[in-house]
């Protein structure tokens, strides 16, 4: 008898993602990563096994990139992921052919597990999601008496998920781009392509307290913290005195139905005006921080952001111009577009994780990957009380990040530090 | 500590500064013994063509991500005949260079190429141990020169034997851990 052939199942690309393969590559890779930091130290194989289980549930992640007439697509993979201890520096450019193919990459270290995925895959968010996924199976496997009677619900995601950004685009919605160059951050760049990641871990606790007081959210008061630090660790002394802007992504599930697990997401630009702003004073960042996020944080206004950029996907020209055309024609746009903003921060929030398993979790980690255009990037996400504020930076010069840990150790914050020492002065300090 | 150990900015710093400054007095010493030695045969341009070739071939591989001591390894050894077919065949009115210098300093180069990956990659000792390895069988060739008399100045081939067996020592030592997980991952029964 004849065997049934396998039908490989393959996607497009979601709007957002048709982007990031052609402009990624070695000096920006679009790669974020989640990483958790365990009680006890990580066994390979029944990390392995949890990543095989995870990717049965999330098909949806077990795909490579292929690339078609028009655009790329993703094709289901039919190879298993490697998983090895962790040698690269963070957020590092995922070669698919040294990985089987894959665009995410999971990694271990002592206690830790990190997954670096590549944008195209997905956002923070659904990222997040199959991340938590393995951490549950991980530890369901390893402490199998104390987890032998849960019964999680666990959702299966197809390889076809929905286009959300599709579903959701508005035609007459239009932004208006500001094409005013922002701050660059000066400095030094380290050699031989290294990235320094600094961890700030204090109490979300003593944090609310203190936005409570000043009637902001944490999100707000960070970015403000943001940028009374690149004022004072890097402004301050240039002559170029240019608006410092600051991009927040936004979770766009919170504003429009999505049952996507792939991207959906958009972003708001914060921009700070020294001419308007007394950067001396920190209640005026603030103030200055708080009217964009009330003023861009509407659903109108990411509505016209988000479907600006559609509107650029779904265009008739772009779409009948062959890859190849578009590869160079993208690359070289988007080298433009990224220079329209100082440095990037997101705060992914709080890591849910429930009943018992929180009980072998230290905290979550996020880091994004700096490139030439924006040297350094910020990241948060909270588990428990610990919110970790992480800076992935390619500048010698570490004084925006003494900054920012000085003005939180001023204002009453305890502050550990954690670092993988490529600037070693910062990782004394602790 | 979160992360595996890596080498910090500033000690990359200084050991690219040190190779910078270690490879301009190295090519100004050739130029000087060329000079000394034997005016009429310019092999220290060679030699220092050879020292920028080796830089631009580390600094293409770190920044491209490629198998850099693969390239080196393949370069010596083109490198080594190519000079050879010149000394022999070509009328310098001097033959013997190739042997007594040219591979010499080469394998030197070659061997500093190796040292400095080992160190920026500080986890990979084990990968570039086997090419250690093939660069020892180049100085036994020289060993085997000196012995047959086949090179007349043996100053060079004695440095550089020293050398290759020096850093081939310091492989080891780096990378005794793995190597020993290595072989027992290979040879379990």
């Amino acid at each position: 008898m004849k065997k049934k052939e396998h039908k490989l199942k393959w996607r497009k690309l979601d709007n957002s993602a048709k982007i990031f393969p052609m402009s990624a590559g070695k000096k920006y890779s679009t790669v974020f990563r989640l990483s958790v930091l365990l009680k006890d130290d990580i066994n390979n194989k029944i990390l392995e096994k949890s990543v095989n289980l995870t990717l049965k549930k999330y098909s949806m992640f077990k795909v490579k990139m292929k690339s078609g007439f028009f655009w790329y697509y993703f094709e289901e993979n039919t190879k298993n992921p490697i998983i090895k201890q962790e040698q690269e520096y963070p957020c590092k450019y995922i070669n698919p052919k040294k990985n089987n193919d894959y665009l995410f990459k999971v990694t271990y270290y002592k206690n830790k597990i990190n997954i670096d995925i590549f944008h195209s895959l997905t956002d923070g968010n659904s990222g997040n999601l199959f991340f938590k996924e393995i951490v549950y199976k991980y530890l369901e496997l390893t402490y199998r008496d104390e987890f032998a009677n849960e019964d999680r619900h666990i959702k299966k995601f197809s390889i076809n998920t929905e286009d959300s950004y599709i579903k959701n685009y508005n035609k007459k919605a239009k932004a208006k781009s500001s094409l005013k160059k922002p701050y660059k951050l000066r400095g030094n760049k380290i050699s031989l392509g290294a990235i320094s990641v600094i961890h700030q871990i204090f109490s979300i606790t003593e944090l609310k307290k203190i936005c409570d007081d000043k009637n902001v959210t944490i999100t707000q008061y960070l970015t403000a913290v943001l940028i009374h630090s690149i004022y004072f660790g890097n402004y301050k002394n240039s002559k170029n005195k240019r608006t410092i802007k600051v991009c927040i992504p936004v979770n766009l599930k919170k504003y429009f139905e999505s049952n996507t697990v792939s991207n959906f997401f958009s972003y708001i630009i914060i921009d700070a005006d020294y001419k308007k702003y007394n950067f001396e004073d920190f209640d005026q960042i603030l103030i200055c921080v708080r009217k964009n996020f009330e003023e861009k944080l509407q659903k109108q206004e990411i509505e016209k952001t988000m479907s600006s950029n559609v509107r650029l996907g779904i265009n008739p020209f772009i779409r009948i111009t062959p890859l190849i055309l578009k590869n160079i024609l993208v690359r070289a746009i988007y080298i433009e577009i990224r220079k329209y903003v100082t440095i990037t921060f997101s705060n992914i929030g709080r890591m849910g994780i429930i009943g018992k398993y929180k009980n072998y979790i230290e905290y979550f980690m996020m880091l994004l990957s700096p490139e030439q255009v924006e040297k350094i990037k910020c990241s948060a996400c909270t588990f428990e009380d610990k919110m970790v504020f992480s800076f992935t930076s390619i500048l010698k010069d570490t004084s925006i990040e003494k900054e920012f840990y000085e003005f939180l150790i001023n204002n009453g914050i305890n502050v550990e530090i954690e670092s993988n020492g490529v600037l070693d002065d910062i990782s004394k300090k602790n | 500590m979160i992360y595996p150990k890596k080498i910090s900015a500033r000690k990359t710093d200084w050991i690219i500064n040190s190779l910078v400054i270690f490879s301009i007095l190295l090519g100004i010493l050739l130029t000087i013994i060329n000079n000394i030695t034997t005016p009429n045969i310019k092999w220290a341009a060679l030699c220092n063509l050879g020292i920028i070739w080796v830089w631009l071939t580390v600094i293409y591989s770190i920044k491209k991500d490629v198998n850099i001591a693969g390239y080196v390894l393949i370069e010596t050894i083109i490198a080594s005949v190519f000079i050879t077919y010149m000394d022999y065949n070509l009328d310098f009115g001097y033959s013997g260079w190739s042997t007594s210098m040219g591979i010499p300093i080469i394998t030197i180069l070659a061997n500093f190429t190796m040292f400095v990956l080992t160190i920026v990659n500080s986890k990979s000792y084990i990968k570039y141990t086997i090419y250690h390895f093939v660069l020892m069988f180049f100085s036994i060739i020289s060993i085997l020169y000196i012995y047959f008399n086949i090179v007349k100045n043996i100053v060079m081939s004695s440095i550089l034997i020293g050398i290759v067996f020096a850093s081939l020592l310091l492989s080891f030592v780096f990378c005794i851990k793995d190597i020993k997980e290595a072989f027992i991952r290979k040879f379990h029964m």
